[in-house]
């Protein structure tokens, strides 16, 4: 869904708070060591990507 | 049929979501991460359509990012929790079937995922006293119903191809557990 309008000051501010600590949570509990040690799901998704295009 | 006159208000725009089956790939942290970031460049690409209809000085000055937490919030971060609300419910599910994987998480679980993003929406519109905001969803309700099934179908089918073709990709997957017996 995307608004086309620009949103009153609460309703952004309300979501960007949400915005900030949900990505701050993802940063802290991402997994970034299996996503750089799994080679096979980049190489499969450069495939994906090359056969799409 | 052609003599239908149909008139789309300039409030509210829809694209296919298919984070329910990025979910799936990468995990909700990294799914954030990805919504973020096509989010932005959806918003570029708006730049350069609205610059082939108008000048790239007024087109210039309608790009910013006042909506992008909003957009985040309601089509990033509702339909990947809820996946991975999904995700956590079928991989403890004692019945056991692969199906139940692709079909109960990237099927129905983006077609719900599409029903909770409108109700999302007029929970947050109303709690921050949005109406013009809420006006429009209430009156365009019935096409977040309507999404629902294409939303899933797009998900379902390529959730099965991911876990048929290449399930070592496929993060939240438990092939061990699924296809112990």
């Amino acid at each position: 869904m995307n608004l086309l309008l620009s949103p009153n000051n609460i309703l952004f501010w309300s979501a960007t708070i949400i915005m900030s600590s949900s990505l701050l949570l993802a940063v802290r509990y991402a997994p970034w060591k299996l996503l750089f040690a799994d080679q096979s799901r980049q190489h499969c998704l450069l495939q994906v990507f090359w056969f799409w295009h | 049929m052609w003599i239908l006159q149909i008139r789309v208000m300039n409030v509210l725009a829809f694209h296919p979501l298919l984070i329910t089956v990025v979910t799936m790939i990468f995990g909700w942290s990294f799914t954030l991460f990805i919504g973020v970031l096509a989010l932005v460049v959806l918003e570029i690409y708006q730049l350069t359509l609205r610059s082939a209809f108008m000048n790239w000085d007024v087109a210039l000055t309608q790009f910013n990012f006042d909506t992008l937490p909003v957009d985040f919030c309601l089509s990033v971060l509702v339909p990947a929790t809820w996946a991975l609300c999904v995700i956590g419910l079928v991989n403890r599910w004692k019945f056991k079937n692969p199906f139940t994987y692709f079909w109960g998480v990237g099927f129905f679980g983006a077609m719900i995922s599409c029903f909770l993003m409108g109700l999302a929406a007029i929970a947050l519109f109303v709690l921050t006293g949005s109406e013009r905001e809420l006006h429009s969803v209430k009156e365009n309700f019935i096409v977040f119903v309507v999404m629902t099934f294409p939303e899933g179908f797009i998900n379902g089918s390529m959730a099965t191809m991911f876990t048929i073709f290449y399930p070592n990709i496929m993060k939240t997957y438990r092939d061990d557990w699924f296809l112990k017996d």
